[in-house]
């Protein structure tokens, strides 16, 4: 097998479609625990755990958007995923959290 | 081959079990943290052949699950590859230390996890091989050390693709005329086998002949090639068939699959064993020779340096 098609996961017989099925599934959980973080982020109540939270879920869309063909959305993850590493400032991370919650909503939508 | 993959993220573990599924691997187990997995090395009864395991975990991380698990006497040597992101590459050091073996990127790519899991795949056909080698030199109790002559086309123990030098040279007296235009030989001769032969024992310079018999099998895997040693360092193959590859790209791939021992030769103070694949020999038509002058003249162009080989293409017997 020398050319191997990634973005293929969304036909069913494709050996990558349970992973893009199940990407899309817990694509409303991810979605939500980044906003409510960001809420708190906004708020400044509950900053120690929204980090938390925000590095596990852009670590874990970081580590597998790409493979399934959403580039993008990896990208916009591993910034976020940089930034909460790097002790960057509050208002750096919910910058760079925006575009990625936008992403994973239009995910949902598609 | 058996695979063990851990990671917190299903969506992470699915995407990897499509993805060895993609490349030939479809025995894969998953497991969602350190715990269950160490449970399953544990109690399900399996030996698994390789464990892909996430670096960064809640609880029991990848570097401590390394630890544990090289201290379950089943897994000492198993090869253990450690998954982690690119900004975690640091990391993977503790892992290391812990007794990981590899480590592959995240997010994944198809092409790294191909050369990853195989270079485990060789590694493991290796350590059989080389436990069959022991198996077979214990069976020679009388003889403590394994005479081996240079010039000699010796059976090589485990190399279970091969066939007799003599037995190939007699399939080709048996060939028909037609088949026999039809049949070509190359051969592939390792370039520094002198150089190993005098500086190592007669069983290490055999262990090495195993090394690059493996490597061969391995590049021709998906080919119809009759494969013997025919002595001084030198294998020839015979197909019927067009090779499926140019012999420059053969060449490219055996030494880069025996460049995987460096460590290993480096230990004993050898060379790596680097080959040279020759062009391959045909009869001519209308110009009756013997027949295993096409087996001659394959040696003969894997032994010359190309620059010093006649230029007129494809050699004919």
């Amino acid at each position: 097998m020398t050319a191997i098609e990634l973005r293929g996961g969304r036909r069913p017989d494709h050996p990558l479609a349970a992973a893009e099925r199940l990407f899309r599934q817990v694509a409303a959980d991810r979605l939500d625990v980044l906003s409510t973080a960001w809420v708190r982020l906004d708020s400044g109540h509950h900053i120690a755990e929204a980090l938390v939270d925000i590095r596990s879920v852009s670590h874990k869309i970081a580590g597998t958007a790409a493979s399934l063909g959403h580039a993008g959305l990896g990208q916009l993850a591993e910034k976020v995923e940089a930034l909460c590493m790097n002790g960057s400032g509050r208002d750096d991370l919910q910058r760079a959290l925006r575009p990625l919650i936008s992403a994973l909503a239009e995910l949902i939508d598609d | 081959m058996r695979i063990l993959a851990i990671d917190d993220d299903p969506v992470f573990l699915e995407l990897l079990a499509g993805m060895l599924r993609m490349i030939g691997y479809a025995q894969v187990t998953t497991m969602s943290s350190g715990q269950e997995a160490l449970h399953e090395l544990d109690f399900s009864g399996l030996l698994y052949d390789c464990i892909l395991s996430d670096m960064q975990m809640p609880d029991l991380d990848g570097a401590a699950l390394t630890a544990a698990i090289r201290q379950r006497t089943a897994y000492r040597q198993t090869p253990i590859l450690m998954i982690t992101a690119m900004s975690g590459k640091n990391t993977v050091d503790e892992a290391f230390a812990a007794g990981a073996t590899d480590y592959i990127t995240k997010p994944l790519d198809i092409i790294e996890l191909r050369a990853r899991i195989g270079m485990v795949d060789r590694l493991l056909a290796e350590r059989r091989r080389l436990a069959e080698f022991a198996r077979l030199v214990g069976q020679r109790a009388a003889a403590a050390e394994i005479k081996a002559e240079f010039e000699t086309p010796i059976m090589i123990p485990g190399f279970d693709r091969g066939i007799e030098f003599l037995a190939m040279e007699n399939y080709l007296l048996t060939l028909g005329v037609k088949r026999m235009y039809s049949t070509s030989a190359f051969a592939i001769h390792i370039k520094n086998a002198g150089i190993i032969f005098n500086k190592a024992s007669g069983s290490t310079y055999v262990q090495m002949l195993g090394d690059v018999a493996a490597q061969i099998v391995d590049a021709l895997k998906t080919e119809e090639v009759m494969i013997a040693y025919a002595g001084s360092g030198t294998f020839v193959c015979m197909t019927e068939r067009d090779l499926g590859q140019a012999t420059d790209d053969l060449e490219i791939l055996i030494n880069i699959g025996l460049m995987d021992f460096e460590t290993i030769y480096a230990s004993d103070r050898l060379p790596v064993p680097q080959v040279r694949v020759g062009e391959p020999a045909r009869s001519a038509f209308l110009s009756p020779t013997k027949p295993t002058r096409i087996i001659e003249r394959a040696i003969q162009s894997a032994t010359t340096p190309p620059e010093k080989r006649p230029k007129s293409g494809q050699l004919v017997a």
